[in-house]
């Protein structure tokens, strides 16, 4: 084993999550290795010295204030929803399907062919949309588009 | 030095019994389950958060989510993870939540630990290491705090730890060895001279 793979496996080893073939093979490098053994024992004393920091213990409040939310917790999610809450979603869910009618009405109102045919009087079987170029004349786009790129550039599409 | 074994551990199977009595109504089971687990997610939350008071807080909602979440808890699945699931969570959340809040920017609010009897000099300068500690964890990023937590302070293995974090065994590998290299210059002139042992 060498250094850069030794030192990327101190880590596990000081954790005690090395494989015993791994765990061989690092030890004797840290055996013969100075340099390792020094960064190994750097990191595990610092590993140690994070028990320095104690315990604490429960407050005499905590454990009463603890019991008290569960049990609120347990009043809540055995009851239901409040009252107040299922009111503000039957209101909700009215005014979502009041909304949806209205703008179908509304939608239905402007796109009708009917409504918009009634004055110029179109056959029901036309498209409406298409009444918007029935006026017209027939190749005049394609006419106008020749007209600005065929002679542009000298030469047609 | 051998790898960590899988732990049986018969005082989690009484704490999995715990969590099914009080997911059938018994109340007076999840006390006890509170009682037994307090001080394990206590200090959990406190070396994360490095507050006392903010961690009791936090501390009382990890229970109160547990019992919320008791009946998606499944007999035969350990107790312990599905516990430090809920604690990590919060404690990951409610650390962000406070980046969102602009106020006690670099105020460090870790009470000093009660001190015991004994040596007073000794006593001072292991007050000292550890106001040095709780100083180097809470630089640490919050995903390396964790896995430090967890590893150090609740000795949970890599598997354990990635469960509860979500994430892979090698992702906490690389978490803790970056964690360890970050801690050991940051406390390399703090601790004393002498071999650490694995």
């Amino acid at each position: 084993m060498h250094c850069p793979r030794a030192r990327r496996a101190l880590s596990a080893y000081s954790s005690g999550e090395l494989s015993p073939t791994k765990r061989a093979a690092l030890e004797a490098h840290l055996s013969a290795c100075e340099s390792c053994r020094a960064e190994y024992d750097l990191l595990a004393r610092s590993w140690d010295a994070l028990l320095a920091v104690e315990d604490i213990e429960p407050s005499a409040e905590f454990e009463r204030s603890t019991a008290a939310a569960v049990r609120a917790a347990a009043t809540r999610s055995g009851r239901g929803p409040a009252p107040g809450a299922l009111w503000l979603r039957m209101a909700w869910a009215c005014s979502l399907v009041l909304a949806i009618a209205i703008g179908g009405a509304v939608g239905r109102e402007l796109v009708s062919p009917t409504t918009a045919m009634a004055a110029s009087g179109p056959p029901e079987s036309e498209i409406w949309l298409g009444a918007v170029f029935g006026d017209t004349p027939r190749d005049t786009l394609s006419t106008a588009y020749l007209g600005i790129f065929g002679d542009a550039g000298g030469q047609g599409p | 030095m051998e790898p960590r074994p899988d732990p049986i551990d018969p005082a989690a199977d009484a704490d999995s019994r715990l969590l099914l009595r009080s997911a059938a109504g018994d109340l007076s089971a999840f006390d006890a389950l509170v009682e037994r687990n307090r001080g394990r997610v206590l200090n959990l939350v406190y070396r994360y958060v490095g507050d006392a008071h903010e961690a009791e807080d936090i501390a009382q909602e990890v229970f109160v989510r547990l019992f919320l979440a008791r009946k998606k808890y499944v007999s035969q699945a350990p107790f312990r993870p599905f516990l430090y699931k809920i604690a990590v969570n919060l404690c990951l959340n409610e650390v962000r939540r406070r980046r969102r809040r602009p106020v006690d920017v670099g105020v460090q609010r870790i009470p000093e630990a009660a001190s015991t009897l004994g040596d007073p000099q000794s006593e001072t300068a292991r007050e000292e290491l550890a106001r040095h500690v709780r100083g180097a964890l809470q630089q640490l990023p919050d995903a390396q705090r964790m896995a430090v937590v967890l590893s150090r302070y609740n000795e949970l293995s890599y598997r354990e730890i990635a469960e509860a974090m979500d994430c892979s065994v090698k992702a906490v590998e690389a978490l803790l060895h970056r964690a360890k290299r970050s801690l050991a210059k940051q406390l390399g002139e703090y601790v004393g001279a002498g071999s650490g042992s694995p």
